[in-house]
């Protein structure tokens, strides 16, 4: 193996690495278990995979695969750097928490264990992209989900997030159960967990039922975990259970990683099946688009209404799967990547004016212009407003559908989306027009935290206006 | 025995923890039920390995993997049931209301 290769295994290397960075500074150089240590050593470390991330997409090979059970390629590295970019914003969200004055509703204590949790999320997400057997997607996704059902009950003395983590639980244990139903089923009609195995026997027999069944299971499972209509009842409550920073990180690296496992199977050895499956993902499709965007025209926290504006995202999302791959990939994944800017932009902001509810922005034109802008941008973005890159994201997606002849569908699409820009105009004019609360003081940004949001709004605008960047994404992809 | 014989055994567990997950309304039996969906799976896994697959080692050893990552699940699971516990809230999922809407 020469460094060129070498180079494709480093970012998955280091995150993995990072929990247990996270938990030495904990143990040895945190006496007080303060949030600020271990949150730096974890900064620093995920911004050492993000370097990492970018060497690999620069300067590594085209593919490496590693003990014939994990591999690593360009498209998959877009996803690490998804999950990456997500962790770092949501730890520094969560500071925030940590530094509240006690007895407030937001506070976090255990930094330590809250920060391992976190890396140990972002690691597992990074292994279900690059799995190459069954045995190693089951083990990624596992170590994906079992950190964020303990971080979504993180206040251990509230009953909402208590209640929040056992809803998470019950759903994802069941979603587990359906996983490996399939891959059961699968193991049986093919007889191996390898990715290369199981795609060579299904170019033999495309049309077998038992096959067939395995990936209507696994299907289900990734709907469950994609928050899809009709199993999306999970994703409100706990959002609203769960403190604001885990609540971000569930709505942007949890759903991408569901999407990349989705990519990794239904692209990967499931793709002779894919095509029988199409109807299956344009009914789920119409449907999540519909109860998403319904859904937040009434909710007044601001959780909630994110997990709705959310579960719509992922109808929009399920759109790409009805291409063929040189579409779709290159579609989902410049989706993802802009869809988690503009999301974690908007939870930053509420983060910082630390509301509960959706009202908590109120004239924040007066007390904050610059937040109120970068929310204003961000809400653009997911509306998918044209200067601003989530209509380039929106637009490939249709485009994809289009390509694969779903026309109505990409009209309740769009009608859908016009739903969507009432709702989220509706908070930019509330920001905008609406009375600061009475008791309303000028909202401080420490720099480090306006850094943050300068990028994230600048990354919403050069993404968009930056043809390099679709290119790469898209030659990513192929 | 026959592959055939294994696999009715383990739709029809499957099938009782579906309906065991619908029907019961305490958080305990529903994570009972949960086990049993995932037992039918390590039947399945087995017979198959036993009776069909080329590669027969490893449906063997994702049974091992499912037990260990499905306890930590659980382990997670049952400490969230003590956390609930522990303030009088009642085990009921039907009685979990607070968070609706």
């Amino acid at each position: 193996m020469n460094l060129s290769t070498a180079i494709l295994l480093l970012p998955d290397a280091l995150l993995l690495l990072a929990p247990f960075v996270v938990l030495f500074v904990d143990l040895f150089f945190n006496p007080r278990h303060e949030a600020r240590p271990v949150l730096r050593a974890l900064s620093w470390v995920l911004l050492a995979v993000g370097g990492a991330l970018a060497a690999a997409l620069c300067c590594g090979e085209r593919e490496v695969v590693f003990l014939h059970a994990y591999r690593v390629t360009p498209w998959m590295l877009w996803f690490k750097v998804c999950f990456t970019g997500a962790a770092l914003v949501a730890a520094r969200m969560a500071e925030g928490c940590f530094a509240v004055a006690d007895g407030h509703p937001a506070r976090l204590t255990r930094p330590g264990e809250f920060f391992t949790l976190l890396a140990f999320a972002a690691g597992g997400m990074s292994v279900t992209v690059s799995a190459l057997d069954l045995i190693t997607l089951f083990i990624g996704l596992e170590m994906a989900t079992i950190p964020l059902y303990v971080l979504s009950g993180f206040y251990r003395r509230h009953l909402d997030s208590a209640e929040g983590a056992m809803k998470f639980i019950i759903m994802g244990s069941l979603a587990t159960a359906f996983v490996l139903f399939g891959y059961s089923l699968l193991y049986g009609a093919t007889g191996h967990l390898q990715f290369s195995a199981i795609a060579a026997y299904l170019a033999e027999h495309p049309g077998d039922p038992l096959v067939r069944a395995a990936a209507l299971f696994i299907f289900t499972a990734g709907a469950f975990k994609l928050a899809l209509a009709p199993f999306h009842m999970w994703a409100p409550d706990v959002y609203q259970g769960a403190p604001l920073p885990v609540a971000a990180f569930l709505s942007t690296a949890s759903k991408a990683a569901a999407a990349g496992f989705l990519v990794v199977l239904f692209y990967g050895p499931l793709a002779p099946v894919r095509p029988a499956l199409a109807p299956v993902f344009a009914a789920f499709a119409a449907a999540t688009m519909l109860v998403g965007n319904l859904g937040s025209l009434r909710q007044t926290n601001f959780r909630r209404f994110m997990a709705y504006s959310s579960i719509a995202q992922a109808g929009y999302l399920l759109l790409g799967f009805l291409a063929e791959r040189e579409y779709a990939v290159g579609a989902l994944l410049y989706f993802l990547v802009v869809y988690l800017t503009a999301n974690l932009a908007v939870f930053f902001v509420y983060a910082t004016v630390r509301g509960e509810d959706v009202a908590a922005v109120n004239g924040l034109s007066r007390t904050n212009p610059a937040l109120a802008a970068v929310l204003m941008l961000a809400f653009f973005s997911l509306a998918g407003i044209p200067p601003l890159a989530g209509f380039n994201g929106k637009f490939w997606l249709f485009a994809a559908a289009a390509g694969a002849g779903r026309y109505w569908l990409v009209l309740f699409a769009v009608l859908n989306s016009v739903v969507a820009l009432y709702y989220y105009m509706n908070v930019i004019r509330a920001a905008y027009i609406e009375p600061p609360a009475a008791d309303a003081r000028p909202v401080k940004l420490p720099r480090a935290d306006a850094l943050l949001l300068f990028v994230l709004v600048a990354l919403l605008l050069v993404l968009a206006l930056w043809p390099a960047f679709n290119r790469a994404v898209f030659a990513a992809a192929l | 025995m026959n592959l055939t014989a294994c696999l009715v055994l383990a739709a029809l567990v499957f099938a009782c923890g579906v309906f065991g997950m619908l029907r019961n309304r305490h958080i305990i039996n529903i994570l009972i039920s949960i086990e049993l969906m995932l037992n039918a799976v390590m039947i399945n896994f087995i017979a198959f390995a036993h009776f069909r697959a080329a590669d027969p080692t490893a449906g063997s050893v994702f049974v091992i993997f499912i037990i260990a990552l499905t306890s930590a699940e659980m382990a997670v699971a049952l400490a969230v049931v003590i956390a609930l516990y522990r303030q009088r809230h009642p085990l009921d999922v039907e009685r979990m209301k607070r968070l609706h809407g």
